[in-house]
């Protein structure tokens, strides 16, 4: 059977962003519109466009690799070939940070948990569907296993962002250990069986 | 963490994330009618092992005796194993299997997204909807 990322029965219901302001109206013009077209959505980017920091995290129908090197933790997706550089040589954020869609992480571990702090991420990227952030977007995660098993990765992840969110919006990720498998590519220009129309309509061929 | 260990593989599993997971690059309720489905009975002549999407190819015999191969889509090939399908179990050994699908709102009659599969061996497996075809 197929899990479409719903929590387990009886668990709590996943936390909804706090937005507020132009981004908490825009969400809501977002919905509308989705709601009045057969739940088809509209969007900034192309099809190929990756999701980038914070929702490549949770792309749940593809794996991620995880690779520990001195100085370095890097994350390879197989959703769209993404990868994270996470510097976990001691060095801070840069003075002249130009934004990315990845935005700039830097780590630390904290026995054995790493604690990664992301600013810069592109405005592009969005926190959930149809819902954009600011500039001042700041992700911290707390990557562990869990306590009573080594093969289920957590990453608790915190967004603080004081133009959009009221509060902290937290999400949790859990990422089960597979370890007789390899990342398969995805080159998102090839297979593309979903053209677009010079009406912006996304086809199917 | 034994951090002497260069590289750990993990796959996503599905977690109590809020909002929605990011959009998927498509939306299937814009692509398929998701009200509606159809059933074919055919023999799996092909299969697409690829991301973003598997595909199936179908060819299902028509009254006058001639071919009709339909196009169906599928979920990525890391959902595919999650469901403990292969690309051989999906090519299968020939026999005819039995499948639901939404049809395209293209009007192409044979294309469709996989719902509902019924293997030779009696085995069905349920195809949930892609993340992206719900309302907001």
């Amino acid at each position: 059977m197929l899990n479409r990322g719903r929590p387990a029965p009886g668990a709590a219901a996943p936390e909804q962003p706090k937005l507020k302001g132009e981004y908490l109206t825009r969400y809501q013009a977002w919905q509308k519109e989705a709601r009045e077209n057969n739940g088809q959505a509209r969007k900034e980017v192309s099809n190929c466009m990756p999701p980038g920091m914070p929702n490549m995290m949770g792309t749940a129908q593809y794996p991620i690799e995880f690779l520990f090197t001195p100085g370095r933790v890097s994350t390879h997706h197989e959703a769209w070939m993404q990868s994270r550089a996470i510097f976990t040589d001691g060095r801070g954020h840069p003075d002249d940070l130009d934004p990315a869609v990845f935005g700039h992480s830097i780590g630390k571990w904290e026995g054995d948990t790493l604690v990664v702090d992301t600013i810069g991420i592109k405005t592009v990227t969005e926190l959930g569907a149809g819902i954009k952030h600011s500039d001042q977007l700041h992700v911290t995660e707390r990557i562990h296993l869990a306590k009573d098993d080594a093969n289920l990765l957590v990453d608790e992840m915190t967004l603080e962002d004081p133009l959009a969110l009221e509060v902290p919006y937290h999400r949790l990720f859990t990422f089960k250990r597979e370890r007789d498998e390899n990342l398969l590519e995805f080159v998102c220009a090839e297979n593309d069986r979903n053209p677009v129309g010079s009406d912006g309509i996304t086809k199917f061929k | 963490m034994r951090r002497s260990q260069l590289a750990a593989r993990f796959v996503a599993m599905v977690a109590a994330t809020a909002a929605t997971i990011a959009t998927a690059h498509h939306s299937l309720s814009g692509q398929f009618d998701v009200s509606k489905s159809f059933e074919i009975t055919g023999v799996v002549s092909r299969v697409e092992w690829v991301n973003p999407h598997t595909q199936l190819f179908v060819d299902v015999k028509q009254p006058n005796g001639s071919m009709l191969t339909y196009k169906l889509e599928s979920l990525p090939v890391a959902m595919m194993r999650k469901a403990g399908l292969s690309k051989g179990e999906l090519i299968g050994d020939g026999r005819p299997v039995v499948i639901q699908a939404y049809p395209s709102r293209s009007g192409v009659p044979t294309l469709g997204y996989l719902l509902h599969l019924k293997l030779a061996d009696g085995r069905e497996i349920q195809f949930s909807r892609v993340p992206g075809a719900e309302q907001p």
